[in-house]
């Protein structure tokens, strides 16, 4: 091995240990320290930690296939009509969306807002999309992330 | 929730309740165990028997256009013999050899599982008009041509080769955006022009403003559809064409195909009743229309009145003793939920129904059976052997499900049955393309009707 690998392989190996060390410790973080510094930096794109769970339901929100079985049976748009007074709601909305981006999750909270729960959308959906998980986990994320 | 009957049909698309239906029929007592919608719902209306392709088979829609002869014996006869493993070829009698031989051996039984489906369906408030011998032309929203053998009435109204000499106006709807009647009637204009229909009168396009319509942000063609359910709603919308149209020159009105979901033929009769025209709806090629839609619901009301139950619940395991099914379980909506039945019939469709899946590797979803193309479980290629660069060639993966012989039950990976009491209906079965080859709904009947018949006569034995 030569002096150069050496060293590097030190180095790497005093900030693993260190690290673990460091995080048996009771925790040292200081307010505006390195973790807050780097969400500052990210607020503006309004971007948001997720949890465990949460991430561990993702691929099941991203199964939607557009395909829009869904929009006809969402309560929200039964007769006797409301066409007039309500702006669009269509299920499909808020899974397509659920594909992009957290960020702009708050541009459908018009549609979220006047979800009744019902479950229709989940009860015809061929791809087992959790349509209300979608609407509450959209409802909980662009409560965080509204423009002001 | 535990359900006990003599047999289950696993899928409520149009083969299992096709195989439901039958089963009733015969006295036995069946339940339908369905998770959700599957292909039935979201297709575009045209059933097909033996229909236009893009692929190497029959008649493309071109061959038609250019006033080639439809001959079904024929076309069967190619079928059957480029595929040999189209669930058709179950149902004819191949040692004779010659296309009538074939044909005659095939009609009859087509036409008792046709019959029996389309007879349902009538009394179900959708009806279907065609033949298997025929083929015709139909608009598409794009204002292109689609032919097909069956279609339900509002779509058939549309064929053109009845068309008398007049006036067709496309009618839109302000605020639907996915039918842009002046662009679909310039095309087809043009399409009959270049095809020598001289006869074929004038062409326009209108678009009608609801009166209780959205003004902004625009409408799903689903929400207009089930607005038009209403009484009230229909009336004002009849009224709102008849006052476009005044003083036009209109003899085929082509209705942008949101006429409603569950009543949309009264729709129909109505508009015909006070404009004179001949109304119809175009075929739209592309999901979701309406009309898979209107599809299914029927289906659903037809299964009601044959008293057959449907419960709401996603199998996804079950017990065997031996080559014998005995329970099936799964997960409903009011929690776990069980199943016993002496026969069971598997019709869960292909990827989009949920009966195949495709992640490492393609399965079938609830008895892990053995998928087959070619003759072979497709589990001993790679992945990559499924596939074929060119859009249009055959695609194996597409024609890919499960093997079974002519008593419908699917065969393990040996080649030997699966199990005694399962029968297999529908796009599940492998050896066609259900969107290429222009067979799809013509399988799912045929296929349905006779699972249900075998499965209540193992019952009875
Ligand atoms: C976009 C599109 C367009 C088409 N156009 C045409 C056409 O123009 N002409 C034509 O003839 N054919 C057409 N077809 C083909 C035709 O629609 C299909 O062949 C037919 O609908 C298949 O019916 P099926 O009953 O086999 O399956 P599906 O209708 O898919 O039904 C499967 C059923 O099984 C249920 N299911 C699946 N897994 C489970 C489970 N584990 N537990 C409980 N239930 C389960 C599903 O929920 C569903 O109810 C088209 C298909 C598609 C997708």
């Amino acid at each position: 091995m030569n002096r150069k690998r050496f060293l590097t392989y030190a180095f790497l190996a005093k900030y693993y240990f260190g690290h673990h060390l460091g995080r048996l410790l009771p925790s040292r973080r200081k307010p505006g320290g390195g973790l807050d510094k780097f969400l500052e930096n990210y607020r503006a794109d309004r971007i948001q930690a997720l949890t465990p769970e949460e991430r561990a339901a993702l691929p099941d929100m991203q199964s939607c296939v557009s395909c829009g079985l869904c929009t006809s049976s969402c309560v929200l748009t039964a007769p006797p009509g409301n066409l007039t007074e309500t702006p669009p709601i269509d299920p499909r909305a808020v899974a397509v969306s659920y594909s992009r981006a957290i960020p702009e999750f708050w541009s459908l909270r018009g549609v979220v807002e006047r979800c009744k729960g019902c479950g229709l959308c989940e009860e015809v959906c061929p791809t087992d999309t959790p349509l209300l998980r979608m609407v509450r986990f959209i409802d909980d994320k662009s409560r965080e992330s509204a423009p002001a | 929730m535990k359900v006990r009957s003599d047999i289950v049909v696993i899928g409520g698309g149009l083969a299992g309740i096709t195989a439901a239906m039958r089963a009733a029929s015969l006295g036995r007592e069946v339940t339908v165990i369905r998770k959700a919608y599957g292909a039935t719902a979201v297709g575009c209306g045209a059933f097909d028997v033996l229909g236009t392709h893009g692929g190497d088979l029959l008649h493309s829609a071109f061959d038609l256009r250019k006033g080639a002869q439809y001959a079904p014996p024929h076309d069967l006869f190619r079928l059957i013999t480029r595929r040999p493993a189209h669930p058709y070829a179950l149902f004819v009698e191949q040692d004779e050899g010659s296309e009538k031989a074939v044909w005659k051996s095939f009609r009859p039984r087509f036409d008792v599982a046709a019959s029996f489906i389309l007879d349902r369906l009538a009394k179900a408030g959708y009806e279907l008009e065609g033949s298997a011998e025929a083929i015709t032309p139909h608009p598409t929203a794009m204002g292109t041509l689609r032919w097909t053998n069956f279609a339900p009435v509002s779509i058939h109204r549309g064929n053109v080769n009845g068309w008398r000499k007049g006036g067709v106006v496309f009618v839109g709807i302000d605020g639907v955006d996915t039918f842009d009647t002046a662009f679909a009637s310039r095309s087809l204009s043009a399409l009959l022009a270049e095809q020598g229909s001289a006869d074929a009168g004038s062409f326009d396009a209108r678009t009608v403003t609801l009166p209780w319509g959205r003004k902004q942000g625009g409408m799903t063609p689903a929400e207009v559809a089930r607005e038009l359910d209403d009484p009230e709603r229909r009336e004002s919308f009849v009224a709102a064409v008849e006052s476009e149209l005044a003083g036009q020159d209109a003899d085929h009105l082509v209705m942008a195909p949101v006429l409603g979901i569950d009543s949309h033929a009264e729709t129909l009769h109505l508009l015909e009743k006070r404009t004179g025209a001949r109304v119809c709806e175009p075929i739209i090629p592309a999901p979701h229309a309406i009309h898979g839609l209107r599809l299914q619901k029927a289906l659903d009301r037809a299964l009601e009145s044959a008293g057959v139950r449907l419960v709401q619940a996603h199998v996804a395991g079950f017990d065997a003793a031996g080559s014998v099914i005995r329970m099936l379980r799964g997960e409903g909506d009011d929690g776990p939920f069980e199943a016993e039945a002496r026969r069971f019939v598997l019709a869960t469709g292909r990827f989009f129904g949920g009966g195949l899946v495709s992640q490492n590797g393609m399965r079938e979803t609830v008895f892990n059976l053995p998928i087959y193309h070619g003759g072979r479980p497709v589990r001993e290629r790679p992945p990559f052997a499924l596939l074929r660069e060119r859009y249009w060639s055959r695609q194996p993966a597409f024609e890919a499900g499960l093997r079974a012989g002519r008593d419908l039950r699917p065969v393990d990976g040996t080649g030997r049955v699966a199990y005694a009491n399962l029968h297999a209906a529908g796009s599940i079965l492998g050896g066609f393309d259900l969107a290429a080859d222009g067979t799809g709904q013509g399988v799912d009947a045929l296929t349905g009707y006779e699972a249900g018949s075998l499965a209540a006569k193992d019952v009875q034995a």
